[in-house]
């Protein structure tokens, strides 16, 4: 669960004035929704992703999250672009949260292989990123942050830089592990995770989420909210076939205009 | 594409070819521009009068002590201004004003402080690498991408992890630059200060030579120099493969983009090595390599280093393994043990590159090079080498053959150890010193001990194989359980004997730079307890192999470190 009020954040400018970037914010997000962010470039949705990752305070306002039940972890923030550690093999990078959080590491090692095994990777286990290519590396962050077992995922553009196919192979895989549900079947009212997806394809957007928030332009607010019916689990090509894609993508295309 | 390869030899030797002509002819005035023939000459001749080698020493020492003295502080104080701000803006000022002075020019400056002596040496080469270095490390800190940072700390990394797992490993590369660079520049100023402070030293072998007119000796001490430094730079590009894994060298990454692309054609000489090389598996060749380069080490140390019969002996001995894997190879074709769907060794017969009777020739060319250089060293060096080939053969034959195979009867640890360890190292530094000290027995000691476990590892995989065909080894003559911990025994017991050895005061304390080693054996040590499936198990036999090479090269490494730094 992620609860906003009035959350908001203003920058220093360059001529000593104050920059609004975000907010006020006031959102619910429920546990286990899948949420998607779509807006203008600049319009804030990395800050606010930042700030829910405790990596940025913010400057008004306040915000919940709920976090995992034992073992505290923050919102995991998948970033925009390539995000493993070059001098780390896809094993390490996998576990790299869990060693940071203190996990034993028998059972670290049992979580990255399942994770590895289901992102498809167990045979690059010790290959260094240089040797993946783009969409590896991706799955390559996507079981770093499951690994993690957060209650809430924030991911930041992570198919941006990939190519149609690719992003689409990606974005159905995103689908399948979420319908997993939890890592370690550990918490069975918590079957999935909360995910908060920013993006700028209103195409990811609907295939993804749940529901789709469009934001304004600088400062970022929220101006339009969709609804997203499909039923689960989803396909991302056969999607585009129903009447009803064509019509939330206008709706969205209005929204943003 | 040929006429390109050649060229890069062809503008040397046409140079010399017409210095040589030049000079003859008196052209040019051989007071000044002696011939390369005699420039040659007087480098042998100072080679065998120890001259040389004894200037090479002393400027070594010098560059090397003076160098890690500086490296050390220097990577630790760039790695600290790199992440602390506050660190940075103290000493920021300080190093950068101090950094462009040109380094010789403080010389006159440090003989007054120190003195003529060794220490003002070692000063001015720490000045020089010092600086270099800090800035380098600092700059490689700093041009890290903060979102490494930010990731590390959305995985929950704190404090002293941020340095530790990102900081450190990521700035790495910039850091072995800077070593690298610094190292060059330790030899030039070395060099440059010996010029000034001719006692000892190449610097001093050139200074000296200018003074009584002997032009030849100062190009050879040229050569000496350059060589240095080129071997330096290929030795520090290496060491940088080795420690930065992750970084994609320009090769691999070639390799890995395009797959299916394949050189248009490959000239006719380039492809007889490289098929004949990949027939000789030279992966396999450390194993014997090793042990005579630690032995020829060992024997530097004493004080008994002599190039050639260095060459003789590793070209000898890499030979008869050569050979022996290419007998092997024939045979296992022969017998038909080695048919086309199994892993088997030789590549360039199955792929049909050459043929078995060519295989054939091949071994027994390779045996006939390998024997005439063992019977010139018997001849030469003693009949106590001929003793050792002779044991070596014998145990090389009933290690699979006869009733009493060594490898059937669980023997094959043991005999790879007495032999891959200390009657190898023994027999290489007899060649030199022509004694056999029971010290450098011990000094075998661990690198056999490690040898083995590769052999105990490749064991403990065909543990079911091995027990359905009634081949009976020490991992099964054991049971799982007890294999086990003699894998313990085996690897652990390497580095147990060296510091053993070092306390004891039979090894220099440099070689515990092979405790570098000891994480990764401890992770082969964990990954033989938790595993009895063949993969993993597969995995620790190649990985044995990888450690026992690098044992083997930092134990190489340390004594020889302790050979130059002594003097």
């Amino acid at each position: 669960m992620i609860h906003l009020s009035q959350l908001s954040k203003v920058f220093a400018s360059s001529n000593g004035g104050i920059l609004p970037a975000l907010g006020p914010l006031n959102l619910t997000i429920n546990a286990g929704e899948f949420v998607c962010l779509v807006g203008p470039s600049g319009c804030g949705k990395s800050t606010l992703l930042r700030i829910l990752a405790e990596l940025d305070s913010p400057s008004g306002g306040s915000f919940q999250i709920a976090k995992n039940a034992d073992r505290n972890v923050t919102p995991t923030l998948v970033f925009q672009g390539d995000s493993t550690f070059p001098w780390m093999t896809v094993f390490e990078n996998v576990g790299y949260g869990l060693r940071m959080q203190g996990v034993d590491s028998k059972d670290s090692d049992a979580i990255v292989e399942q994770m590895l095994r289901t992102v498809g990777l167990s045979q690059f286990a010790e290959s260094y990123p240089y040797q993946l290519s783009g969409g590896m590396k991706q799955r390559v962050a996507l079981a770093r942050a499951w690994a993690n077992d957060p209650a809430i995922l924030l991911m930041d553009e992570p198919f941006g830089a990939l190519d149609e196919q690719t992003r689409l192979s990606l974005q159905h895989e995103l689908l399948h592990i979420w319908e997993l549900g939890d890592t370690l079947k550990k918490n069975k009212d918590q079957a999935k995770k909360t995910v908060l997806f920013v993006t700028h394809s209103i195409d990811e957007a609907l295939v993804l989420g749940d529901r789709v928030l469009v934001m304004s332009q600088r400062p970022g607010l929220i101006r339009d909210e969709i609804s997203v019916p499909f039923a689960r689990p989803r396909d991302p090509i056969t999607l585009k076939r129903d009447p009803l894609y064509g019509e939330l993508a206008y709706r969205l295309w209005q929204a943003l205009k | 594409m040929s006429k390109e390869r050649l060229l890069p030899f062809i503008s040397p030797l046409i140079l010399l070819t017409i210095w040589e002509m030049l000079a003859r002819i008196g052209v040019i005035d051989i007071r000044f521009f002696p011939a390369p023939s005699e420039i040659f000459g007087t480098l042998i001749k100072i080679t065998q009068d120890g001259s040389l080698l004894e200037a090479t020493l002393t400027t070594l020492r010098r560059m090397s002590i003076g160098y890690v003295l500086a490296a050390i502080p220097a990577v630790l104080l760039g790695v600290l201004m790199g992440v602390n701000r506050f660190a940075r803006l103290l000493f920021a000022p300080l190093i950068n004003s101090l950094y462009p002075i040109p380094k010789i020019a403080l010389v006159p400056m440090v003989i007054l402080i120190f003195g003529i002596s060794e220490n003002a040496k070692y000063a001015v080469v720490i000045i020089s690498v010092f600086f270099l270095v800090v800035i380098n490390t600092m700059a490689g800190v700093l041009n890290l991408d903060p979102k490494y940072f930010d990731i590390a700390r959305n995985n929950g990394a704190r404090g002293w992890d941020l340095l530790w797992t990102v900081a450190f490993p990521g700035s790495l590369p910039n850091i072995l630059t800077g070593l690298n660079l610094g190292l060059g520049f330790a030899l030039t100023v070395i060099v440059g200060t010996e010029l000034l402070l001719p006692q000892g030293g190449l610097g001093a072998m050139i200074w000296k030579s200018y003074q009584i007119y002997d032009v030849p000796t100062i190009f050879a001490a040229l050569i000496v120099v350059a060589v240095l430094g080129w071997g330096i730079n290929v030795a520090m590009e290496e060491l940088e493969r080795q420690i930065i894994p992750w970084k994609a060298l320009p090769q691999a990454q070639a390799k890995n983009l395009s797959t299916n692309a394949k050189p248009v054609a490959e000239p006719r000489i380039r492809r007889f090595i490289r098929i004949w090389w990949m027939a000789a598996r030279p992966f396999s060749f450390t194993a014997s390599v090793t042990p005579v380069v630690l032995g020829s080490a060992i024997a530097a140390y004493d004080g008994f280093f002599n190039l050639g019969l260095f060459i003789l002996t590793l070209v000898g001995s890499v030979a008869i393994h050569a050979g022996t894997n290419l007998i092997n190879d024939y045979y296992d074709w022969k017998k038909g043990t080695d048919t086309a769907e199994s892993l088997g060794p030789n590549r360039p017969l199955k792929e049909g590159l050459i043929t078995p009777q060519q295989l054939f020739v091949a071994a027994l060319l390779t045996f006939a090079l390998g024997s005439a250089v063992g019977l010139y060293l018997v001849a030469t060096r003693g009949v106590f080498i001929l003793i050792i080939g002779v044991l070596s053969v014998l145990a090389g034959w009933f290690y699979t053959a006869g009733p009493f195979a060594f490898a059937y009867v669980g023997l094959g640890e043991v005999v790879v150890f007495i032999f891959m360890g200390p009657v190898m190292v023994l027999g290489s530094y007899y060649v030199m010193a022509q004694q056999w000290p029971w010290r450098v027995v011990w000094l075998a000691v661990p690198l056999g001990l490690i040898v083995a476990s590769i052999l105990h590892a490749n064991n403990m995989r065909d543990y079911p194989d091995d027990l359905a065909k009634g081949k009976r080894t020490l991992a099964n003559l054991l049971g799982r359980r007890a294999s086990k911990n003699e894998f313990l025994l085996l690897m652990g017991g390497g580095f147990v004997v060296l510091v053993l050895l070092v306390l004891l005061g039979i090894a220099p304390w440099l070689t515990l730079i092979t405790l570098f080693e000891l994480p990764n054996a401890i992770k082969l040590i964990r990954l033989g307890y938790a595993t009895e499936a063949p993969q993993p198990l597969n995995k620790l036999v190649r990985a044995s192999a990888a450690s026992h090479k690098r044992f083997g090269w930092l134990m190489i490494a340390g004594m020889i470190a302790a050979w130059v730094v002594r003097g």
